[in-house]
């Protein structure tokens, strides 16, 4: 498995990241939850609905746009980490704010 | 030289010490757990974290756009109304003429469907049926889509008129069909001597005797398997999203990953929003005791400094604010159109042309009982609408009662033939009173030929007998295809008037208009 590209930021930037692909994935810790729709630097992800996608990150501050699904619309809940040797924790998710933007410095 | 070393070394040790401190928990993303936990919160580091996190529309953008959307009236609602001035039993019910369905179904389109079949199970002559049927909550679902009304999800408080998922929960639970015969002999005109002949003329008075309306039924769902938790749920989920049944979810997330996009593009580059943010921060932190209040109140603040650059403030809010709307709507959809009814009640009022017209109560079992295996239980009982005359000897007011049993697989999607599901059936009828036609002199019955009958006979009956029938069914749908085409073979020890085993087969077509609705 590959190194960890991102890791928590400061100020605007909600992760710093290395300007390359970094596969990010979404677990349920209530019911089951999937990227519904996402796009990078308003750029669409495809390969949507899916628990894990790809995003190649370039250098900049840009956004990274999510919109979640949860099998339990009313209590789901779940974590988005990075699919990384070591990686941990980087945002809770819950179904009561299903849109969410992450601000990436790279 | 030794007193520089020794302070690399001590800087070195802080900054790794500094490096191996584990990071805080992760906070979660939604405004009312964020304010739930500032309003426990006592550490002021804590509480600067939360209040930080509050202020980050990112994150909860919809914390925003419903509170400015809650200070808008219902003025509102009718200024848009104004602007806008324009594994289911699709086809008659068992025993409506032509029918492909030997035992009835509990789960029915939610918008609308429209099938169109041939064929007969119990009766005599083949009918040509039209069923178009529907449930009750599509009515106010398809309102919310077009963003008309707003939708309150479970969870999710709002102020203000709006649809709710218990509304539409409840809805759901009954529907409705009403079945049109198309044959040539559903409307029958009649002509009668009005006066006395005027040489070759004949003066005439016609009569209709309309009965292309055959049937109509309401159904209730009593019992809905309410599952949504287990993994066999999640699976299915998991499954009904990533497939092409979950394209409405997929175009709702779409558009509201456009609309709160460009609403949080337009926000947080307006140099008012960082302004906000750096006034709020430490209000909040300060409101103890008070953050529900401080916090609405630093929303409006929000609004009122970004509304002298965006005069459109409230159009672009009410847009993301419907995009949410609509998205939460399709979320439950999906989740309960995985949630099928185990018992259902069902009410059909029949008008058969030239049959007298019958009441039947149905009480329907349908469970799934995985590996694509379903079983589908009926009982029923069927009365006369009128007590039949005394002279059709036998008869009574209990015309019949009912009995059926279904297994079915589904096969899931073929390669040639798209979706496929096949079925093996079983239905007995206890006919406690003869099956009764109505005859009107000199208007022929079609399909039957009466010789002999005298010319005042008004009703004919034939010697009543149990009925049993088998039937084997295979229904196809092409691929990301809402049309369903029934094919079926039935074998029965007679019918209702023919004491003669038969052979009989049943076409069909049906067409689910809830994905053109959803769309």
């Amino acid at each position: 498995m590959a190194d960890c590209k991102l890791s928590p930021g400061s100020g605007n930037c909600r992760f710093a990241a290395k300007p390359e692909d970094v596969t990010l994935k979404v677990r349920g810790t209530k019911g089951t939850v999937l990227f519904e729709s996402a796009k990078y630097d308003g750029v669409p992800i495809q390969g949507l609905p899916s628990d894990t996608m790809v995003v190649s990150v370039t250098a900049g501050t840009k956004n990274l746009d999510v919109v979640y699904s949860f099998s339990d619309p009313d209590n789901g809940a779940g974590v988005l980490t990075e699919v990384c040797t070591g990686g941990s924790d980087l945002a809770l998710v819950s179904a009561a704010a299903v849109f969410q933007r992450y601000p990436i410095c790279a | 030289m030794r007193l520089h070393l020794l302070f690399v070394a001590a800087l070195s040790l802080i900054s790794s010490q500094a490096y191996s401190q584990p990071q805080p928990p992760l906070l979660p993303p939604d405004c009312p757990s964020l304010l739930a936990r500032l309003k426990s919160e006592s550490n002021s580091t804590e509480r600067r974290r939360l209040a930080e996190a509050l202020v980050d529309l990112n994150q909860h953008v919809d914390c925003f756009t419903e509170s400015l959307i809650e200070q808008a009236s219902f003025s509102r609602f009718l200024k848009t109304l104004e602007s806008r001035r324009t594994d289911k039993q699709a086809g008659a019910s068992t025993g409506v003429g032509g029918s492909t369905n030997l035992v009835s179904k509990g789960t029915t389109a939610k918008v609308l469907s429209v099938a169109a079949e041939y064929g007969a199970l119990t009766e005599t002559v083949n009918k040509q049926i039209v069923t178009v049927q529907g449930s009750f909550d599509g009515i106010p679902a398809a309102l919310v889509r077009q963003s008309l009304v707003p939708y309150c999800p479970a969870n999710h408080q709002k102020e203000g008129e709006c649809v709710s998922s218990r509304l539409i929960e409840t809805l759901k639970r009954f529907s409705y069909a009403v079945s049109f015969d198309t044959s040539p002999s559903a409307q029958n005109v009649t002509g009668t001597p009005a006066a006395a002949p005027q040489g070759t003329a004949q003066p005439v008075t016609f009569t209709a005797d309309g009965h292309s309306i055959t049937a109509a039924t309401v159904r209730a769902v009593l019992v809905n398997d309410r599952d949504k938790v287990s993994n066999t749920f999640q699976q299915a989920w998991k499954v009904r999203v990533t497939s092409a049944s979950g394209a409405p979810l997929k175009k709702a997330g779409d558009d509201l990953l456009a609309k709160a996009g460009n609403f949080l593009d337009v926000v947080t580059s307006d140099p008012a929003y960082s302004k906000w943010q750096h006034d709020a921060v430490p209000l909040l932190i300060a409101a103890t005791g008070r953050e529900d209040t401080v916090w609405g109140d630093q929303l409006r603040t929000l609004a009122d400094r970004l509304r002298p650059n965006h005069p459109d403030l409230f159009d672009k809010v009410r847009e993301v604010e419907t995009a949410f709307d609509v998205y939460r709507l399709e979320e439950d959809a999906v989740v309960d159109a995985l949630q099928k009814p185990i018992a259902t009640l069902q009410y059909d009022f029949k008008r058969p042309p030239s049959q007298p017209e019958t009441d039947t109560l149905r009480l329907i079992f349908d469970k799934g009982l995985g590996s694509g295996w379903s079983v589908a239980l009926n009982g029923a009982v069927e009365i006369y609408h009128h007590a039949p005359p005394a002279s059709v000897s036998g008869s009574g007011r209990v015309r019949d009662a009912q009995f059926g049993a279904e297994f079915q697989k589904d096969l899931g999607t073929l390669d040639v033939l798209g979706a496929a599901a096949i079925a093996g059936a079983y239905y007995y009828q206890f006919q406690n009173s003869p099956s009764i036609l109505n005859v009107t002199p000199g208007t022929p019955l079609e399909g039957i030929t009466l010789v002999g009958l005298p010319s005042t006979a008004m009703q004919v009956f034939a010697a009543k007998g149990d009925i049993h029938v088998a039937q084997v069914r295979l229904v196809l749908g092409p691929h990301d295809s809402s049309a369903r085409f029934p094919f079926a073979i039935s074998y029965s020890n007679r019918t209702e008037l023919l004491d003669k085993p038969a052979w009989r087969a049943q076409i069909g077509v049906s067409y689910d208009f809830d994905s053109l609705f959803a769309k």
